[in-house]
């Protein structure tokens, strides 16, 4: 299905949605240069980029694969995984759900399989096995089903997995929110530069066998560590701290490799995907395509219940790279004045002032 | 410090520069002063104030009567609520005495959303001696803003003359056009019902005192500035409507927003930033009480002509979650982290 031309309305809003994401407010001092690039490179929009692309492979329906999960406290337990990402990945799922009628699988580490159903039931999905998921289309009850599933760290079987899933079930998109993405040298680092390879789920194995299929691909980040990131990795490598490897390339450094078709550099990666969900309403004319304000705070807390931490405060709780839930609820408020609730374009439009 | 709070600044403006409601004004107005000023422009601002001294008089100018053609006692929320906020952090950051003017049907208006921001109304010779570190009292006063250009230009010059005067901030306040009349956003006439503070900022040039306008529409105080770039550059600055919106009076600093009221909003945040006081810039219960206070008194949404408590089109939620979004970019419940991966200094 060939998407139509987005209107001029539409470009505006997404360039705004994509500015309010991409405010540095916990001061973290990366996403003007990485917005920057990534604004440059893709000549648009990233929030409408990245939804024309999910569009492109999701428009009649069909599944859609979301990889997502940091487990970023190695050292202590590989149970313990941070809030950014999970959050951004189910209200991605409902939004991608709610727009297209896709099923979504997400895709994270065995440790956080069952937290990360916690997340996804609070965006309003129930999670069951993924056949099951395809029963759910028919049938006298309606029920809007998701599937968590664990992706493996050991490569290998990830890449055996995903041709195992591409091949059983129809999926036709990829998004990966907040995943480590393999360097050149196939190695995962954390954005301090540390190798965190052996502890992450191989998404990237998931990204590749969806690419050799013509499955699109979408990648959401923040630190420019994440997968997505590689598309603007020659632009901003000599300017990004633990870009450059030891050898003075980024071979072997943060940024990932592996180039997916369109990536969102956000503030905070669930901001990424929300400001995609708002980036879709917005196309689609359908304002329930992004999540509420109730919701996100339904999310953070099941999400804090499950316990996934903050990554940067190290606490358990509904917050999320350092910021407070209601940071996060004003970030969700101010996307829905876009899908236009609590603000009347209308009567700027005819406005006699 | 100073480089710090520039830096925040940086993200205040890129906050209260989104075009929420899709007017298709501030995509022109903000880069436009952006690129002539070089630097974020609540924090040119904010420097600026940061100058007043302890018992100087910072003037702040707002009201917008916006139905002349029903009734003049009609006028907006969007302005008196952003010079609450701008007088309350006058005056608890700097020690100065704030001083509202304002049309005359809107004082009550206006004194019940001061009131709802924490600072008492008083008349000015006692609002002055809320500037003693020694008196636990926070104070304002409001003067009267004469729609006549003579009597406005008189009050002026007194006023220059009898009192110090730190700063002159006009917050979405029209201002006269180069053929002397001040229109409404979109090119009619409102000359006779706005009070006249064009002579008042002329004075204050003058004599140094710095000056600062923030408008949202192109046609408020602020909107001249860098010589009347904003003319050829939005539609209704085209001398065909009326002579043009944009006032030919120039400020010595302009805030443009989104909404007028985010623009003092924006300037007390960034003086928060400056001065290392979080507390400068108001919270989320605050603003919810100041937009009941202005419905209370009947001030309207300028967009939609309701008395429910939005401004500019926005609901309530909104404004609210400016604040907050505000509160975190200064800092307010973020802890401070040493991010790695930050760009290498230089």
């Amino acid at each position: 299905m060939q998407a139509a031309a987005p209107t001029d309305l539409v470009v505006r809003t997404c360039d705004a949605i994509d500015r309010l994401v991409s405010i540095d407010v916990p001061r973290r001092g990366v996403i003007d240069l990485l917005y920057r690039a990534a604004r440059e490179e893709a000549g648009m929009p990233l929030s409408l980029r990245a939804a024309q692309v999910l569009q492109s492979g999701l428009a009649g329906g069909g599944i859609a694969a979301i990889a997502t999960g940091w487990l970023d406290r190695p050292h202590v337990s590989l149970n313990v995984a941070e809030t950014d990402g999970p959050p951004g990945a189910a209200a991605l799922a409902r939004a991608l759900h709610v727009a297209f009628g896709a099923i979504p699988f997400l895709f994270v580490e065995q440790q956080i399989l069952e937290a990360t159903k916690a997340v996804v039931h609070a965006a309003g999905l129930r999670c069951v096995e993924p056949e099951e998921t395809l029963a759910a289309k028919g049938g006298s009850g309606a029920l809007h089903a998701a599937a968590v599933i664990a992706l493996p760290s050991d490569r290998a079987q990830a890449e055996a997995m995903a041709a195992d899933f591409l091949v059983r079930f129809d999926i036709r998109a990829f998004v990966a929110v907040e995943k480590g993405g393999e360097n050149r040298c196939g190695r995962i680092r954390t954005s301090r530069g540390a190798d965190t390879t052996a502890a992450l789920a191989k998404a990237d194995a998931l990204r590749e066998a969806c690419q050799a299929k013509g499955i699109p691909t979408v990648g959401i980040g923040d630190g420019g560590n994440e997968i997505g990131m590689g598309r603007i990795r020659d632009l901003v490598a000599d300017r990004l701290r633990n870009a450059l490897g030891p050898d003075g390339t980024s071979d072997d450094g943060v940024m990932p490799h592996g180039k997916t078709d369109a990536l969102i550099a956000a503030t905070v990666s669930n901001w990424g995907a929300y400001g995609l969900s708002a980036a879709l309403a917005v196309m689609l004319r359908n304002p329930d395509i992004l999540h509420t304000v109730e919701m996100e705070e339904a999310i953070l807390r099941a999400s804090a219940a499950a316990g996934f931490i903050d990554g940067v405060t190290g606490y358990v709780g509904p917050s999320a790279d350092g910021l407070p839930l209601p940071v996060h609820l004003s970030i969700v408020r101010l996307l829905r004045s876009f899908v236009g609730e609590e603000v009347n374009t209308v009567a700027w439009k005819k406005y006699p002032g | 410090m100073s480089h710090s709070a520039q830096d925040i600044a940086e993200r205040i403006d890129q906050l209260l520069s989104i075009d929420f409601p899709d007017r298709e004004v501030i995509d022109i107005a903000y880069p436009a002063f952006r690129k002539h000023y070089g630097a974020p422009l609540s924090y040119l601002a904010a420097k600026a104030l940061a100058g007043v001294k302890r018992g100087q008089i910072v003037f702040i100018a707002t009201g917008f009567v916006n139905r002349p053609r029903v009734d003049t006692i009609i006028a907006e929320s969007d302005g008196p609520v952003g010079a609450a906020v701008l007088a309350r952090a006058v005056h608890l950051g700097l020690g100065a005495v704030p001083v509202i003017l304002i049309e005359e049907q809107i004082i009550p208006a206006m004194a019940r959303i001061l009131h709802a921001c924490g600072l008492r109304v008083l008349e000015l010779e006692r609002a002055k001696r809320c500037a003693d570190p020694s008196i636990t009292q926070d104070g304002v006063a409001i003067l009267a803003s004469p729609t006549d250009w003579e009597e406005a230009e008189k009050q002026a010059i007194r006023l220059l003359q009898t009192e110090d005067v730190g700063a002159f901030i006009a917050i979405e306040k029209g201002a006269a056009n180069p053929a002397g009349e001040v229109l409404f956003s979109r090119g009619r006439k409102c000359t006779p019902t706005v009070g006249k503070i064009d002579p008042f900022v002329k004075l204050c040039r003058d004599k140094g005192i710095p000056t600062i306008g923030i408008g949202d529409g192109g046609n408020e105080m602020g909107m001249g500035n860098a010589g009347g770039i904003l003319r050829s550059l939005m539609k209704y600055g085209d001398p065909q409507y009326n002579g043009g919106i944009v006032p030919a009076q120039e400020t010595d600093y302009v805030v443009p927003v989104t909404v007028s009221n985010w623009g003092g909003y924006g300037i007390a945040a960034a003086l928060a930033a400056l001065l290392d006081r979080p507390d400068l810039i108001h919270d989320e219960a605050t603003e919810r009480r100041m937009l009941l206070a202005a419905s209370l008194e009947g001030l309207i949404d300028g967009v939609t002509g309701t008395t429910l408590p939005t401004s500019d089109g926005l609901g309530e939620g909104v404004h609210v979650a400016i604040v907050t979004m505000l509160r975190a970019i200064i800092g307010v419940g973020v802890p401070r982290t040493d991010w790695p991966g930050s760009a290498p200094a230089g």
